[in-house]
């Protein structure tokens, strides 16, 4: 039963591998790169702006600025690691988004694309229930992916700092933080990103079963049903009643994962405070009963309405 | 012995469109039946709902099991090779070998990987840099590879040409087939699994028009060719079919008289592919 849910997923890996696997290692390099050639240039200027003890600098990044302030006061930056923080929150922060982008597209079109290519009558030739089906493609995107991309932007992040104590310490001769504290700062915001997704996951989880739902429902183009409802009703409710509630609900939904991933990464150990302002939201809890009834009703067309 | 199929008063329809209308039908293990009908007869819509992928009205057990019910625990014990089920394009074959492995309780791996050796395809190949016929001896290997009770192929050589074909029923005979399996086979061309049947099946507007052993048929049938000038001496024997052929006629008789019938001419047992369309052309006029 449990090899059966990890070839299930496997499976889904094997399908998505560019979105699952590329996409987060190819973001991993273009940052590294980014690094490299945005770190190389900071040298060359920093080294000129020390050599000259010219204050007349302007960089227009606030992390280069921080350090420039530091080393022109002569302070040790010792003490203080949290611009390190800001940095890996930045390498976080474009793993989010692409992402939820990918998940976006990965939910909107799971439960669809088997019937698409034709392949749902292979399948479905195999002992494997519906509910574990569509289990199994939550479970891949809820937790799978993100897995992946946890781990990615970890990498990056640990390059990161580890590219920047390099420079800082042997190329521009700057007092670095000790080991000990930045490994404190790295693990803080490992420990903070895994929880901050999970508190994001459970907030979207409405979101991902309706674009499941949208997916399992639709003869085609699942989109349309998934982005193009929602759309439709709020500007009905705009047209009709002249309120704006769907669009506030959906803002809130949305806006309260987000927000909890960022506390989360900063403080990872705001998580109970955390966990207990969503149970006390009564949004968040109507949010995962809704879940349950679109998974449910995934499993229903899964079972007796495939053939659209 | 267990009953594989079981059906009694099976149908279905689609609006006011009957495509399945009370069949009755009884498979038993070790036996080759072929479901055979012109398109639209309901062969589809029977085979569906013998894998509980379509629910129908009446009574229906396979392995005892109900199919729409309990489809999970069913599959464990069936396989199933349909000309729309088909593999993934994004898929490679080992990741086939590993998925089966994996989700099914009864796939042996190694036996595929037997099978597999003995064609063209290699496991690191994609999907979709199979052609047709490679594509069908895969999935032909992957479903033999399962220790099911009953395999059902629905067209399973459609659009394969006569080399493939040939090999596809000679597998399926040698590495498959023992008298504890059972096999029900729906395709066109008739001809190639005649050979290969125990039984068959006719299906005709949602109905049984015929259900016979292949032994039985060979009793119940008789062709017989008669010249023009012999024709008048078959008069009150109605044949349900005659075709002409050079200088006469051959007609085919259900049931009848046989001793009459051989003293008029030679006769013989005609080929399941005229006895289809005997009674098909039987049934309409």
């Amino acid at each position: 039963m449990k090899s059966k849910m990890i070839t299930q997923i496997k499976r889904e890996f094997w399908e998505c591998r560019s979105s699952f696997i590329k996409t987060p290692l190819v973001t991993t390099g273009i940052l590294v790169i980014l690094l490299v050639l945005g770190i190389a240039p900071w040298h060359y200027k920093i080294a000129g702006f020390i050599s000259q003890h010219s204050v007349g600098y302007t960089g227009n990044s606030d992390l280069g600025f921080d350090v420039l302030a530091e080393v022109a006061g002569q302070q040790s930056v010792t003490t203080d690691p949290a611009y390190l923080i800001h940095g890996l929150t930045a390498v976080f922060s474009v793993f989010t988004v692409i992402l939820l982008l990918v998940l976006l597209f990965y939910f909107a079109d799971t439960l669809y694309s088997d019937r698409r290519d034709q392949s749902v009558l292979f399948w479905k030739s195999m002992p494997v229930s519906e509910s574990e089906t569509v289990l199994s493609k939550l479970t891949a995107g809820v937790i799978g992916a993100p897995a992946v991309y946890v781990g990615a932007a970890l990498l990056t992040g640990a390059l990161f700092l580890l590219s920047f104590l390099v420079y800082a310490g042997s190329v521009w001769k700057i007092p670095v933080p000790d080991m000990g504290s930045v490994l404190a700062v790295f693990f803080k915001c490992a420990l903070g990103l895994i929880l901050g997704w999970i508190v994001l996951a459970l907030w979207y989880l409405p979101l991902f079963s309706w674009l499941l739902f949208s997916s399992a429902f639709v003869r085609k183009t699942p989109f349309m049903l998934a982005l193009g409802l929602p759309l439709a009703l709020i500007v009905a409710e705009k047209w009709v009643l002249g309120s704006h509630q769907l669009f506030r609900v959906l803002r809130e939904q949305i806006g309260s994962g987000l927000y909890n991933l960022g506390i989360l990464v900063h403080d990872p150990l705001a998580l109970p405070e955390r966990i207990t302002a969503a149970l006390a939201a009564p949004q968040f809890l109507l949010g995962l009963l809704v879940s349950a009834a679109f998974l449910c009703a995934c499993v229903w067309l899964r079972k007796n309405r495939w053939e659209i | 012995m267990q009953t594989v199929i079981k059906a009694r008063g099976l149908s279905k329809s689609y609006g006011s469109t009957r495509v399945l209308d009370g069949i009755d039908l009884d498979l038993m293990p070790g036996r080759i039946l072929g479901l055979i009908g012109p398109n639209g007869a309901g062969k589809t819509t029977l085979l569906k709902a013998i894998l509980g992928l379509a629910p129908a009205q009446g009574e229906l057990a396979v392995l005892g099991l109900n199919p729409h019910t309990q489809r999970t625990q069913m599959l464990q014990e069936i396989s199933f090779i349909a000309d729309t089920a088909i593999l993934p394009r994004w898929l490679k074959v080992k990741q086939a070998l590993e998925y089966m492995e994996g989700v099914h309780p009864r796939f042996d791996r190694a036996k595929a990987e037997v099978f597999l050796q003995r064609t063209e395809v290699k496991t690191n190949m994609l999907v979709r840099q199979l052609s047709k016929g490679m594509l069908t001896q895969l999935h032909l290997a992957l479903v033999m590879a399962i220790d099911s009770k009953l395999l059902i192929l629905d067209e399973p050589t459609l659009g394969l040409d006569i080399l493939y074909r040939k090999q596809f029923y000679n597998a399926l005979l040698d590495d498959y087939f023992d008298k504890d399996k059972t096999i029900l086979i729906t395709t066109h061309q008739v001809e190639e699994i005649e050979n290969l049947l125990t039984d068959v099946v006719f299906i005709r507007q949602g109905k049984l028009c015929l259900n016979s052993s292949m032994e039985e048929l060979q009793d119940r049938f008789v062709e017989l060719q008669l010249t023009d000038d012999q024709l008048a001496k078959v008069a009150g024997h109605t044949p349900i079919h005659s075709r002409p052929v050079l200088g006469g006629k051959a007609m085919i008789f259900e049931g009848g008289d046989r001793e009459f019938l051989r003293s008029l001419g030679p006769i013989k047992t005609p080929s399941l592919a005229d006895i289809f369309v005997a009674k098909m052309h039987g049934e309409k006029s």
